[in-house]
């Protein structure tokens, strides 16, 4: 039992954060075997095989150009095969518009139950139309290039380079820091999956009803793309959430640059004082200030009689001479 | 803010009387805003920014001899000033 990978513990977690510019599309609906976990499509192509695998099949002589043979379109559609092939095919489907238009004619129908298996894998991710042929052809540049560079369609020539987007099996990264947050918008809005449940068929989510879908047999155009270009479009109507980061961003640099708030006051030249007008009229006077002092207090009165008031102070000591004292004082 | 008949306009009165209560200082400048105003040796015109006075009350005398004293020494201060 292999544990996962740290690009997958890493993808789980991003999944749910903010600003996280890891798209996780839906897990497949089979799987050659739950243990063998997922294999990167920056490898090499064969360097992954499992154990249970015959070491013939991953060693049998693959062709590089020309028609596939029977069996190499076999194991490109089989769910063994399917699990590296499906990764390239899903690396590969993001620069689905431009090798479309280098090979508009590579494209031969094949029976739906041979490819089945890629579809299912690269339909959540936008690409359709992937026959045996053109998955073969795909594989066979997957292999003369391991790492593979998504280049989006919808980019023009003096936009600036995408980041590299590593696919894997599960998952498709984007690797490296983007230069702006425009580019992290565009790449999002280029292969955000869509939410399709994994018991509907292929292309039927986003389908017309009348619309054929690619395993019917016609030449697949842009028109059979559904899911990028409806991704495009879903994406202007439900912004991603790399989108409304940037929006985020865009109005806390708005907040940043605008001038202050009119409701803020605004630091003016005070005022010059009023002219009095009393230079006109008349008499003007500014501050008049009353200060009332309290009335001094009163010095401490003397209650006491002189007389008695000498007594008190002379005392027995000083008496005088009895007989003085009887003529003196009983006089008055 | 007292004014007086003549055009005279007092933008601020301060009155400190210790041991009164703001009701006896409201009324006490009433009074000498209306002797003020009844007097007639007030100068025509003029710009007095601040004028202080500064007198004692007596024992036992009333709002309105107070305020008599303090318009009378008003008008010595208002002629004292240049």
């Amino acid at each position: 039992m292999r544990r996962p990978s740290y690009l997958r513990q890493l993808a789980s977690r991003a999944a749910t954060r903010a600003g996280a510019a890891v798209i996780v599309p839906p897990r497949s609906v089979f799987r050659a075997d739950g243990a063998s976990g997922f294999v990167e499509a920056n490898k090499p192509y064969g360097d992954e095989v499992p154990d249970a695998l015959p070491r013939t099949a991953a060693t049998s002589p693959r062709p590089s150009r020309g028609p596939p043979p029977a069996d190499l379109q076999a194991r490109a559609a089989t769910p063994r095969g399917g699990r590296s092939d499906t990764a390239h095919a899903v690396a590969i489907a993001v620069r689905e518009p431009n090798a479309r238009e280098s090979q508009p004619t590579e494209h031969t129908p094949a029976s739906p139950n041979s490819t089945v298996g890629a579809h299912s894998h690269a339909s959540r991710i936008g690409v359709d139309a992937l026959t045996p042929s053109a998955a073969f052809a795909r594989q066979a540049a997957a292999e003369s290039k391991p790492t593979l560079v998504a280049t989006p369609k919808a980019t023009p020539a003096s936009a600036p380079t995408m980041p590299p987007i590593r696919a894997s099996r599960n998952k498709v990264v984007v690797r490296g820091t983007p230069a702006s947050l425009e580019q992290i918008a565009e790449a999002a809005r280029i292969v955000t999956p869509h939410p399709t449940p994994s018991a509907a068929p292929y292309g039927s989510a986003n389908r017309a009803p009348g619309d054929p879908g690619p395993l019917d047999g016609g030449k697949p155009s842009s028109a059979d793309s559904p899911d990028i270009h409806s991704a495009q479009a879903g994406s202007e109507a439900r912004p991603s959430l790399a989108a409304a980061t940037q929006e985020a961003m865009i109005r806390a640099s708005r907040v940043d640059t605008m001038p202050p708030s009119p409701l803020i006051p605004q630091p003016t030249r005070p005022a010059p004082p009023a002219k009095p007008e009393s230079r006109a009229t008349g008499l003007h006077i500014g501050t008049l200030e009353v200060h009332v002092a309290s009335p001094p207090s009163l010095p401490p009165q003397a209650h006491l009689a002189p007389t008695r008031a000498v007594r008190r102070t002379g005392g027995a000591t000083r008496r005088i001479a009895r007989g003085f004292s009887v003529f003196g004082l009983g006089q008055s | 803010m007292a004014q007086a008949t003549q055009g005279g306009k007092i933008e601020r009165l301060l009155i400190d009387v210790p041991g009164g209560s703001p009701e006896q200082g409201r009324e006490l400048a009433r009074l000498v805003a209306a002797g003020l105003a009844q007097a007639g040796a007030l100068p025509q015109a003029g710009d007095v920014p601040r004028l202080s006075v500064t007198l004692t009350a007596h024992q036992r005398e009333g709002a309105e001899g107070l305020a008599r004293r303090i318009v009378a020494a008003t008008l010595r201060a208002l002629a004292r000033e240049p």
